[in-house]
C-alpha cells in the first residue's frame, strides 16, 4: 500500500543509495530540502543501483521516472512528489508516454510509486491558470469516475463524498489539492475514465503543434471539455442525475464549477481540430467505455454546443 | 439474414453494433462472433452494455455482457426479457 509523507517525513528518512530526479526549475528548492541528494535532469542520467528515486515533478517527469522504474530498476524504491496536483501521477497505476504516433499508456501496480509526497508549497507559484486547468483535470477524474460503467457502487459513494469536499475547494491553489486530486485518481483507477479524456488524448498533440503559445495540455483539455461532454452524458441519459441523487451530491453546485472552468473561445478552436480528428476520438479507449455510448453522430452535439452555451 | 426479414430492432442492434465495433456495413452480419471481430475487445463488452441499455432499455449484468459471443446471443438475451425480433 502506498505511503504518504510531507516533506519532514521525506527528510527524516533514511534512503540510502538515492538520488532526485527534478526540472532545473525545481533545483534550487530541491537542493534546499534535500542537499544531500545528487539531483538528476533526465531519467537518461540515472543508474540503476539506486535504493531509492526521489521524483519531484510534473505528471511528465513522474510518469518518466515511473517507466524507468518499472523498465531499469524495479528494486528501487520510488518517492513521488507532485509539484502541481491534478494529473494524479504520483498515486496512479497508470504512466503515459508521449510518443510520435500519440500516447502510450502502461497500466498496472507495479507503476504506482511506493511513496507519495506532499510538499503544497511548491505548487504556490504555479500560474493562476495552469492551477485552475489542475483544477479541472482533477474534476474530470473524479466525475467520469462517479459515472463510468466500470464503477461498482461502493467507488461511487466515495466519488460523491471526495466532490462533495471538493465543491469546498477554490478553483485556484490551495494545499488541499494535493490530496483530493491523489484521491480522485485513486478512484478512477478503480473505475475508469470517458469521452472527456478521449478527448484529451487525441487533440493534445495536434493543439500543441496547432497552438504552441496557447497553453494547451492535458489538464486544460479535461477542463474545457468537461462541462459540454457532461451535457452530451447528461442528454443520453439519466445516470448522472440519478446517481447524483442516489449519494447525495449537490448536483447544481457541480455543475456550476464546470460553468466556470469552462472557456468558450478555447472550446470553439479545439473544435476546429477536434472535428477532423473525430474517428480517432471516437475509437479511444476512454471513449469507448464512456458511460453514454459515442457514437459516429455525437460530433454533431459538440460542434453546436459553444453557440447554444452562448444562448443559454 | 434477408434484408426483408429486419425487423425495427434489427436494423437498431446493426447501427448500434458497427458504431461500437467500428465495422462497415460489408463487415458485420447477424452471424457475426465474438472471436471473428477484432474491434470486440474488452471495451466493446462496455460499450455493447451501455449501448444496449440506452437503445433497448435492458441492462445486462457483467457476467452477461462478458458471456456474450456473438450478435446472435445478444438478440437471444434481448427476446427472453421481452424485446421482439419477429417480423
Amino acid at each position: 500500500m502506498q505511503q504518504r509523507w510531507n516533506v519532514a517525513q521525506l527528510q527524516q528518512q533514511p534512503l540510502g543509495r538515492a538520488a532526485v530526479l527534478c526540472s532545473p526549475r525545481m533545483a534550487a528548492a530541491v537542493r534546499a530540502a534535500l542537499p544531500d541528494l545528487t539531483q538528476h535532469h533526465a531519467v537518461a542520467e540515472l543508474g540503476s543501483d539506486l535504493q531509492a528515486l526521489v521524483a519531484v515533478g510534473g505528471g511528465t517527469l513522474l510518469d518518466a521516472a515511473k517507466l524507468w522504474r518499472v523498465q531499469q530498476s524495479p528494486a528501487t524504491k520510488l518517492i513521488a512528489v507532485p509539484t502541481l496536483w491534478g494529473s494524479g501521477a504520483e498515486a496512479s497505476p497508470v504512466a503515459v508516454q508521449s510518443t510520435p504516433a500519440g500516447k502510450e499508456i502502461a497500466m498496472g501496480p507495479e507503476y504506482v510509486p511506493d511513496v507519495r509526497v506532499v510538499w503544497p508549497e511548491l505548487g504556490e507559484t504555479v500560474p493562476e491558470s495552469v492551477a485552475r486547468h489542475a483544477c479541472g483535470d482533477t474534476w474530470s477524474h473524479v466525475l467520469e469516475a462517479f459515472v463510468s460503467p466500470l464503477a461498482s457502487q461502493e467507488t461511487r459513494k466515495a466519488c460523491a463524498e471526495l466532490m462533495t469536499r471538493m465543491l469546498c475547494a477554490p478553483l485556484h491553489f490551495a494545499p488541499e489539492w494535493f490530496d483530493l486530486s491523489a484521491e480522485a485518481c485513486g478512484l478512477q483507477a478503480a473505475s475508469g475514465v470517458g469521452l472527456v479524456h478521449g478527448f484529451a488524448h487525441q487533440l493534445e498533440a495536434p493543439l500543441v503543434a496547432a497552438f504552441p503559445a496557447q497553453g494547451w495540455g492535458h489538464a486544460r483539455l479535461c477542463a474545457v471539455f468537461l462541462l459540454p461532454v457532461m451535457r452530451f452524458n447528461q442528454s443520453h441519459s439519466p445516470k448522472l442525475d440519478n446517481y447524483a441523487a442516489q449519494f447525495g451530491l449537490d448536483l447544481p453546485a457541480v455543475w456550476a464549477v464546470l460553468e466556470q472552468l469552462f472557456e468558450p473561445e478555447a472550446f470553439a478552436a479545439a473544435m476546429q481540430v477536434a472535428t477532423a480528428r473525430w474517428p480517432a476520438i471516437a475509437r479511444d479507449r476512454c471513449t469507448r467505455v464512456n458511460h453514454v455510448l459515442v457514437r459516429a453522430d455525437a460530433l454533431g452535439f459538440f460542434a453546436g454546443f459553444g453557440e447554444r452555451q452562448e444562448g443559454a | 439474414m434477408d434484408a426483408t426479414h429486419l425487423t425495427d430492432n434489427h436494423i437498431k442492434l446493426k447501427d448500434l453494433l458497427l458504431d461500437v465495433l467500428l465495422l462497415t456495413e460489408s463487415e458485420f452480419s447477424f452471424a457475426l462472433k465474438r472471436a471473428e471481430c477484432e474491434t470486440w475487445d474488452s471495451l466493446a463488452v462496455v460499450a455493447i452494455a451501455a449501448g444496449v441499455e440506452e437503445v433497448f432499455g435492458y441492462h445486462f449484468h457483467p457476467e452477461e455482457a462478458t458471456s456474450l459471443a456473438s450478435v446472435a446471443d445478444i438478440i437471444r438475451i434481448l427476446q427472453s426479457k421481452g424485446i421482439s425480433f419477429e417480423a
